[in-house]
């Protein structure tokens, strides 16, 4: 048998008034920082929203192009869905989770954070749900990317954009997700 | 090479299964190499801390300072094609008394997804073998070191004790994702059971016992909402759960044959801002034990906790975070009156509960390396191994601490 020390069972010898207090309202205490919490959240997403000026444009290289709206873009860019609507896998392709316009991308057009991103793609590589994004290093590559693996979507700073879509327009679809929502 | 010890029976198996089918994987003829190697994708981390407790038996016997704290992890995934892939990864994981050690088949199972109705807005993932359990916000990774936020997770929710029962289980499981008007929805259902060995026996039910405890089936359901515009994710998620217990000879076992049941409601919040994040998860659950202890036993009580967390980013390396985490094991017994009088003044009051505040700071050193650290203070023992007979000598005290320092490196 397990060796089992014997406590006098009804005296409570470090029962200071704090320790009551806290025993009795804890779950109280806790619903209020859980609250209080939430509150803070609602200021903190006002305040959080001065995002940096430039727009990256979304460059896509499939026949099929479903409504881009925000939600989409995040879902693939989180590596949540993976085909296009015919069935296409979508190969996501992006900059380094350092890289400035990884930071703008990610912020300006998906309203997230890169930490929250690379979070979200761990859990998914790590549980055996996904493959990890590739990762380019240049807009060389990333145009060079896009344009050679069918399915993939990946962005571009916005002018460098337009350009790429004048010389490619037969293979790239670019895409100003804004212009799109809606319709 | 790893050594499987404790594993031997249910997890061996597992391995060998697993090794032979990423060989047959592996030898399967390629259009190319390139295409070959395309298809293949692994992928790894290792950690290693230290860790020290006081007037607790949470990480060892003596309260010393422990090297045991090594988590180590492969993983591999194979694309059949545009839909099906296969999935597997296999840990080492050493954490003193908090569970088993030795090496584990995480999870191993065929993956597939597609798109509903040839349309974006739905898509159904489905896998099927050994799965994850993805119903709660840290569950599928709880062994993964730079997925969660702390080395030791709120033990409310991700109670050690259950860790092997509650991280994945051999069956299967899907998801359904649906991009609506108002925001993001995802439903997740799972049916299986987890293997269990004869050191987790002793650890759920007793040391004493010699017979054979199953888990019968655990079926999970959950729905997530993250509202359009928002960083916001919220769900609620249910589990039912039974075991059954078969004593072993009749010379030497104390116990009879015995059911239970393991019922939980959870609700989970999580938020994401600029330099800041929150997350909370609280639950119900509800725990049955019928016979087992000896014929006509029943013991039905319903407990319940949770936790909040928050984590500042300082700047770009460097975070810090505060938890509060609360768990009650009978909501009618919130003193541990009742613990004291049918345990006849053997288990003190303070094992009916256990309530822990963690503050913590993580170190981003490098790409793909990072040092984490944190101190929990902790009331009460009701997290505690084994469940139904605590060992209240090696937790002479209700109020205990605990520390850490984890080295963590992934690729």
């Amino acid at each position: 048998m397990i060796p089992i020390v014997c406590h006098n069972p009804y005296h409570r010898t470090d029962e200071s008034s704090f320790a009551v207090v806290w025993s009795s309202y804890r779950y109280h205490i806790a619903i209020l920082f859980m609250l209080s919490s939430l509150g803070i959240v609602e200021i903190a997403h006002a305040s959080n929203t001065s995002y940096v000026n430039s727009t990256p444009r979304v460059i896509i290289n499939n026949g099929v192009i479903p409504e881009v709206s925000e939600p989409f873009l995040r879902e693939v860019f989180s590596g949540k869905l993976r085909h296009w609507p015919d069935g296409q896998p979508i190969t996501v392709i992006v900059f380094p989770s350092d890289h400035p316009l990884h930071h703008e991308f990610i912020q300006e057009r998906l309203h997230m954070f890169p930490y929250q991103i690379e979070r979200i793609w761990n859990k998914r590589i790590y549980s055996g749900r996904a493959v990890p994004p590739l990762i380019v290093s240049s807009i060389e590559q990333m145009h060079h990317a896009v344009a050679n693996i069918r399915g993939a979507i990946g962005y571009l700073p916005e002018g460098v954009a337009e350009q790429e879509h004048r010389d490619t327009q037969s293979l790239l679809q670019h895409v100003n997700t804004y212009a799109r929502q809606g319709g | 090479m790893l050594i499987i010890r404790e594993y031997s029976q249910p997890h061996s198996a597992y391995l060998s299964l697993l090794f032979g089918v990423l060989l047959s994987i592996y030898c399967i003829p390629a259009a190319s190499q390139e295409d070959h190697n395309q298809r293949w994708q692994v992928n790894g981390f290792i950690a290693q801390g230290l860790t020290k407790t006081d007037n607790s038996g949470f990480i060892n016997f003596d309260n010393s300072l422990s090297l045991h704290l090594t988590e180590l992890g492969l993983s591999a995934r194979y694309t059949l094609d545009d839909s099906l892939s296969f999935a597997g990864q296999i840990v080492y994981l050493d954490a003193d008394n908090r569970y088993v050690k030795g090496a584990r088949v995480d999870y191993a199972f065929v993956d597939w997804q597609t798109n509903l109705f040839a349309d974006v807005k739905w898509s159904l993932h489905a896998q099927i073998g050994r799965v994850k359990n993805g119903h709660w916000l840290y569950s599928d990774t709880r062994d993964v070191p730079h997925t969660r936020l702390t080395t030791i997770l709120p033990q409310s929710i991700y109670f050690d004790g259950f860790r092997d029962v509650a991280l994945s289980s051999d069956g299967v499981a899907w998801q359904l994702h649906h991009l609506s008007d108002k925001g993001t929805w995802q439903l997740k259902w799972s049916l299986g059971s987890s293997p269990l060995d004869n050191d987790q026996r002793d650890r759920l039910f007793s040391p004493l016992a010699t017979g054979t405890l199953t888990q019968t089936f655990t079926h999970q359901v959950s729905v997530f909402f993250a509202p359009n515009n928002t960083n916001l994710e919220l769900g609620i998620s249910v589990l039912d759960s039974d075991f059954k217990y078969v004593p072993g000879a009749p010379d030497s076992e104390p116990f009879s044959r015995g059911r239970a049941t393991s019922q939980r409601v959870m609700l989970h919040v999580q938020y994401y801002a600029l330099n800041w994040e929150f997350s909370s998860e609280i639950m119900r659950e509800r725990a049955v034990i019928k016979d087992a202890l000896f014929n006509g036993f029943l013991s039905d009580e319903f407990g319940d906790g949770g936790y909040v967390q928050g984590r500042y980013m300082i700047d770009a390396r460097h975070s810090i975070l505060a938890r509060i985490d609360l768990f009650d094991k009978n909501e009618e017994d919130r003193a541990g009156q009742r613990l004291i009088e049918q345990s006849q003044g053997q288990i003190p009051e303070y094992f009916t509960s256990m309530d822990q505040v963690t503050l913590g700071w993580r170190w981003e050193i490098a790409d793909r390396w990072q040092l984490q650290t944190e101190f929990h203070r902790t009331k009460g023992a009701g997290r505690l191994t084994p469940i139904l007979f605590p060992n209240s000598s090696l937790n002479p005290k209700q109020y205990w601490s605990m520390a850490s320092i984890q080295l963590i490196h992934w690729f």
